[in-house]
């Protein structure tokens, strides 16, 4: 993906396959062609950011543009990688942007305690993300200025 | 005794308690009754240095609604009774401003002719109406307390006697077995001394342990339908989603039947998200806290009235009020939503080719000999309800007439009004049969409606 001069990458962080699926196809529909790395659990993520795990002896690859992060998945859940990332020196600098079904007045309050950029609620309808991937890439990728990678 | 020790803790925190809140009241009076005269003074004579005392309260009064909101913190029907006091409060001074206003930009007569329509002397009488409530119900919790704590003391003596005589009796058989010496009837006594406390404390901590278990399963209810609705949700828009791609990658080799059954498995999740949406909000209702405000059910009526008179129109359906309804301390968006469900019930089941709506209140019902005050309800002349689902129209979901998809409710209206009159202390009911009109009645917290 570090060959892709312009466009950098976007890590998906989902572990349901559906949802993943849509995102995919709403990132098409919404004209945001920057490559995706999907990470369907909080732990491989982390290895992914950090370089360890399987990562440790792959290619290497430039640090995403922009974390999407789902809250609850199994395991180490959205809200655990989100204070990890947060501490840590390095990572702390990516934006990260909680795409999640929840709307509880908790964890919108936590998840920007936390550091996080933004908090979105997916839209159950199909055309609502196309909507809501479309603002994100023009607020992104359009107006807001990102840290080097 | 221990127990006598917490109660003569309890009794100086409420006597200091108790001393607070006259005090807030007292000075409250004062200085709502000075700036009343100040405000009077300036009427008259026009000179500014009358305004002093106006101006004080005005500064201090904020102060003291504090004072007051912390020391009502944990009560929540004097926490009622001071929000209504602010509302009228802030009438009052708000009529104030505006008649002293127009003394001075419009002069004396205007500022007369305000005066005159007796506005600012009803909301005065209004406001030393709630102090009295206010103090009334501290000196009613401070009965409480007195019954209480003597409940608790005759319970004391009552095992205190027991204890004696159960010691004596010990003591007289230690004596028959005196040989067994003077040690073992220290230890009895002992025994017993120690039996009698702990059977009152092993009482209070029993209690304190079931409060604490019903509260933590209330809290695990309300949380429930919240957590149990977001997982819902996550498959249902697997499903709806992957329906749409079907639909979208396979457009060519799908043919009308195959594209109709996709669109029907849309409809359906968006049915069923609709019904998760609202068994979350039937959870937040149980939890959010009621913005309480002195409300005119006139103008709610009025509100629901013009935004819904196309459909009155249309199903040629009015709304009649035969007298005034009171001002009311409650939660003005749940209760007009509770007005809004209830009239627009009565226009949607109803065949009558004149739809009436009947819009009411009594200060006092008699039904079946039981009596009830500050009753509200909304009658009609509909297709009414039989007597055998009753109760069945308030439980969520609960349907009773088969009706198309595309208008097609989720059974809910019924059970969000039951749960916001609920919320406010109320209760509600019904009296119908079916092919003979239905009338709702309901009532607010006691004391809620104070004016008509």
């Amino acid at each position: 993906m570090h060959h892709e001069i312009g466009l950098r990458a976007i890590l998906l962080v989902e572990d349901n396959v559906d949802d993943y699926e849509a995102a995919l196809r709403s990132f098409k529909a919404a004209h945001l062609y920057n490559p995706v790395h999907w990470c369907q659990t909080g732990s491989d993520a982390l290895n992914y950011l950090k370089h360890e795990g399987i990562y440790a002896q792959g290619p290497a690859h430039e640090r995403p543009a922009l974390v999407l992060l789902d809250l609850n998945m199994p395991g180490i859940d959205g809200r655990k990688v989100l204070s990890i990332l947060k501490q840590d020196r390095a990572l702390k600098r990516i934006p990260i942007i909680i795409l999640t079904t929840s709307s509880d007045e908790r964890d919108i309050t936590q998840c920007y305690e936390l550091g996080a950029s933004t908090y979105i609620q997916k839209p159950v309808e199909f055309d609502g993300l196309i909507k809501a991937v479309g603002r994100i890439k023009d607020y992104w990728f359009g107006v807001a200025l990102l840290p080097q990678a | 005794m221990h127990q006598q020790g917490t109660s003569a803790r309890q009794i100086r925190s409420s006597i200091a308690h108790t001393q607070d809140l006259l005090g807030d009241v007292t000075d409250l009076n004062i200085l709502i009754r000075d700036a009343e005269r100040a405000q009077r003074g300036y009427l008259l004579t026009g000179a500014p240095d009358y305004l002093a005392p106006y101006d004080a309260a005005l500064q201090r009064l904020p102060a003291l609604y504090d004072h007051l909101r912390h020391l009502v913190a944990d009560d929540p029907r004097q926490q009622l009774q001071l929000t209504t006091l602010r509302s009228i409060t802030q009438h009052k001074l708000a009529e104030m401003a505006r008649t002293i206003a127009l003394r001075t930009n419009a002069g004396e007569d205007a500022a007369r002719a305000a005066v005159l329509t007796d506005v600012g002397r009803f909301l005065m009488s209004e406001i030393t109406q709630t102090l009295k409530t206010i103090t009334a119900e501290d000196n009613r919790r401070i009965a409480e307390q007195i019954a209480a704590i003597e409940q608790t003391d005759a319970r004391l003596r009552e095992l205190t006697a027991f204890g004696s005589v159960l010691a004596v009796l010990l003591l007289a058989l230690a004596g028959l077995m005196l040989s067994r010496g003077a040690m073992r009837r220290r230890c009895l006594a002992q025994q017993i001394e120690q039996r009698r406390h702990g059977d009152l404390e092993r009482s209070n901590t029993d209690l304190a342990r079931q409060t604490a278990a019903l509260e933590r399963s209330n809290a695990e209810l309300e949380d429930f339908a919240q957590i149990a609705s977001h997982d819902l949700k996550e498959p249902l828009r697997g499903l709806s989603n992957n329906a749409r791609f079907l639909q979208e990658d396979y457009a060519g080799k799908l043919d009308r039947d195959g594209v109709g059954r996709l669109m029907r498995l849309g409809y359906l999740c968006q049915r069923m998200e609709r019904l998760i949406d609202d068994l979350l909000y039937f959870s937040r209702l149980g939890r959010q806290e009621l913005g309480v405000q002195v409300t005119d059910l006139n103008a709610v009526i009025c509100d629901i009235e013009s935004m819904s008179e196309t459909t009155l129109k249309e199903c040629n359906a009015s709304i009649v009020l035969p007298q005034a309804l009171p001002l009311v301390s409650c939660d003005k968006v749940r209760i007009t939503e509770v007005f809004r469900n209830l009239i627009v019930n009565a226009i949607k089941y109803n065949d009558s080719a004149t739809k009436l709506i009947e819009v009411g209140y009594h200060d006092e019902l008699t039904q079946g000999g039981v009596t009830r005050k500050q009753v509200f309800y909304v009658k009609d002349n509909g297709i009414g309800i039989a007597e055998e689902f009753h109760e069945d129209i308030f439980r969520i979901f609960k349907r009773l007439n088969a009706e198309d998809d595309e208008k097609k409710g989720t059974g809910v209206g019924l059970t969000f009004v039951r749960k916001i009159v609920e919320r406010h202390g109320g209760r509600i009911w019904l009296q119908s049969a079916y092919g003979e009109g239905a009338t709702f009645y309901f009532t607010i917290a006691q004391g809620a409606a104070y004016a008509s």
